[in-house]
């Protein structure tokens, strides 16, 4: 057999038991991962960990990355800010992301944020016409 | 963006949500993809191949590239496609990450020496990309061979093998072998977990 017709067969191979995969059923999942001493569960956590971890990244560059256009376009120009205080900033950042998940600015709750990273977020939101500071006198 | 993709493209909302949606018993699934699929790409991990393709969606609808999931797929059915176009993805830049590196070690010499390197380099493989693939051929006959003699007493996976071989769909491996459907498909499993286990690629349990 020559290597091209080798590397299409074992393609075809790969690509029918992601199938066989795909049509297995939940338990014989189960059942084949407890027999083959897979930690399923280990897997899974630390995937999830993983993937939430680089979910927040992505958002965070995204923020910025919108943040930085609209410096831009407003001249790289943001005045000094008086913001309420913190544990208010935070109910205001919290509510306004949970209100406005089109705004596509991820919250996540249980997060560990620094007042540093709390008052930016805040700033980053009333840039995006999500927060005005007169809400702040509620 | 076509219009009419415009309704069945999955929102970042969508995505986050399916994501999170996604099942222990997924997550294995998902990994025992990649570990079958990664062979001879450029992932040396399960993790990373199914870390990328699960975060693709995602970075699509944040309009940062990716691949986007139409709701009228299932999203499993689509991790598993991007599983496949990933690790091909992979395959495919290994071989020119090494061409380039070979022609990019080639910079400092003279004009005429640099053009006589490149048409070498676009008209012979480089030592590295003939020793991956190579190696990629090598891993590839163990495994074939493996299979052949772990199944040299099954019949009906022998029938898969050489359906596959063929390039026969289902049906007609089934209707060349008598197997019933039920017949076919536990012998397709039983030929499924062996090939997890030959295929080569560092994997963790």
């Amino acid at each position: 057999m020559s290597e091209d017709k080798a590397s299409a067969l074992f393609a075809r191979m790969q690509d029918a038991a992601l199938e066989d995969l795909l049509q297995a059923s939940d338990q014989e999942i189960l059942k084949e991962a407890a027999e083959d001493g897979k930690d399923l569960r280990g897997i899974a956590a630390a995937l999830r960990e993983r993937i939430a971890t680089e979910m927040a990244q992505a958002r965070r560059s995204r923020l910025v990355k919108a943040r930085e256009q609209l410096d831009a376009r407003r001249g790289s120009y943001r005045a000094a800010r008086v913001r309420p205080p913190l544990q208010q900033l935070k109910q205001i950042v919290t509510e306004t992301l949970r209100n406005a998940p089109a705004a596509g600015v991820a919250f996540r709750e249980g997060q560990r944020l620094t007042e540093a990273d709390w008052q930016s977020m805040y700033d980053d939101l009333i840039d995006l016409d999500l927060v005005h500071p007169h809400d702040d006198d509620r | 963006m076509q219009p009419d993709e415009l309704g069945t493209v999955a929102s970042i909302e969508e995505v986050a949500q399916a994501i999170q949606s996604l099942t222990d018993v997924d997550y294995g699934r998902l990994y025992a993809a990649a570990a079958i699929k990664m062979s001879g790409s450029g992932y040396a991990d399960a993790g990373d191949l199914v870390n990328d393709a699960v975060l693709s969606p995602y970075r699509a609808a944040l309009g940062e590239g990716g691949r986007r999931w139409k709701r009228t797929v299932s999203f499993m059915a689509f991790l598993f496609m991007t599983i496949q176009g990933l690790a091909s993805d992979s395959r495919r830049s290994a071989a020119h990450r090494l061409t380039d590196s070979h022609r990019q070690s080639g910079r400092d010499d003279d004009d005429e020496d640099q053009d006589a390197f490149e048409t070498l380099a676009v008209a012979t493989p480089s030592v590295e990309v003939t020793a991956l693939n190579e190696e990629r051929q090598v891993a590839r006959r163990r495994v074939m061979e493996r299979l052949q003699e772990h199944f040299k007493d099954d019949p009906e996976v022998q029938w898969i093998m050489l359906g596959l071989e063929e390039d026969k769909g289902p049906e007609e491996i089934q209707e060349l072998s008598s197997m019933t459907e039920t017949q076919y498909e536990t012998a397709r499993r039983r030929w499924r977990r062996a090939l997890e286990k030959l295929v080569p690629g560092r994997r963790r349990s």
